[in-house]
């Protein structure tokens, strides 16, 4: 999540909202988010069913799996970094430059 | 010139970030991939996060991925849990 605060200005730029998901209740998120001074929400999935209907829940630890979803403004996802490469969210920003030009 | 070489070296490992014997230890287990796909509308979700109020304080308010529909894009990043690192 630290990754994603640091280029926050760079989403922003590109008209874009970042929403951060965990399974994990709203008041660790709460404390998790105040932790890395993230400025945008991070949501709880405490009953899980957001990240399997993603298909991104990991049902042997119960965790969701690192997963980038970029959705562009009509709501369609137009690209998913997952694992390793969800780490790091310069694919993410580039995703959401290129839909700003469209 | 060998105190040279060693410090590349270290140099060269801090950037190559993670060992690899633990980077392997924090690897998620093979799993299909999202069944969410590039080109297929995100599914709607309304989710519960607690905020600053301005008058101080804290609150539940609710996130609904519409909210953001003809307005913003939306990075939505799942993450394992709570102070995992990234």
């Amino acid at each position: 999540m630290s990754r994603f605060r640091d280029n926050n200005t760079q989403f922003t730029e590109a008209n874009t909202a970042i929403v951060g998901v965990s399974v994990d209740s709203t008041w660790a998120n709460k404390a998790f988010r105040e932790s890395v001074g993230a400025d945008f929400p991070i949501v709880s999935d405490w009953k899980k069913d957001v990240a399997r209907k993603y298909g991104v829940l990991n049902e042997e630890s119960g965790f969701a799996r690192r997963t980038t979803f970029v959705i562009d403004i009509d709501g369609v996802v137009q690209h998913i970094d997952q694992d390793r490469a969800a780490m790091d969210p310069a694919t993410a920003i580039n995703a959401c430059r290129l839909i700003r030009k469209r | 010139m060998r105190h040279t070489r060693t410090a590349m070296l270290a140099v060269a490992l801090a950037l190559s970030g993670p060992l690899p014997a633990l980077a392997q230890a924090q690897a998620p287990p093979p799993s299909p991939p999202p069944a969410v796909k590039i080109g297929e509308a995100a599914p709607d979700f309304t989710l519960p996060y607690v905020a600053a109020k301005a008058e101080g304080g804290f609150e539940t308010r609710q996130l609904a991925l519409s909210s953001f529909k003809g307005k913003q894009n939306v990075v939505l990043a799942f993450f394992p849990s709570a102070f995992s690192p990234g």
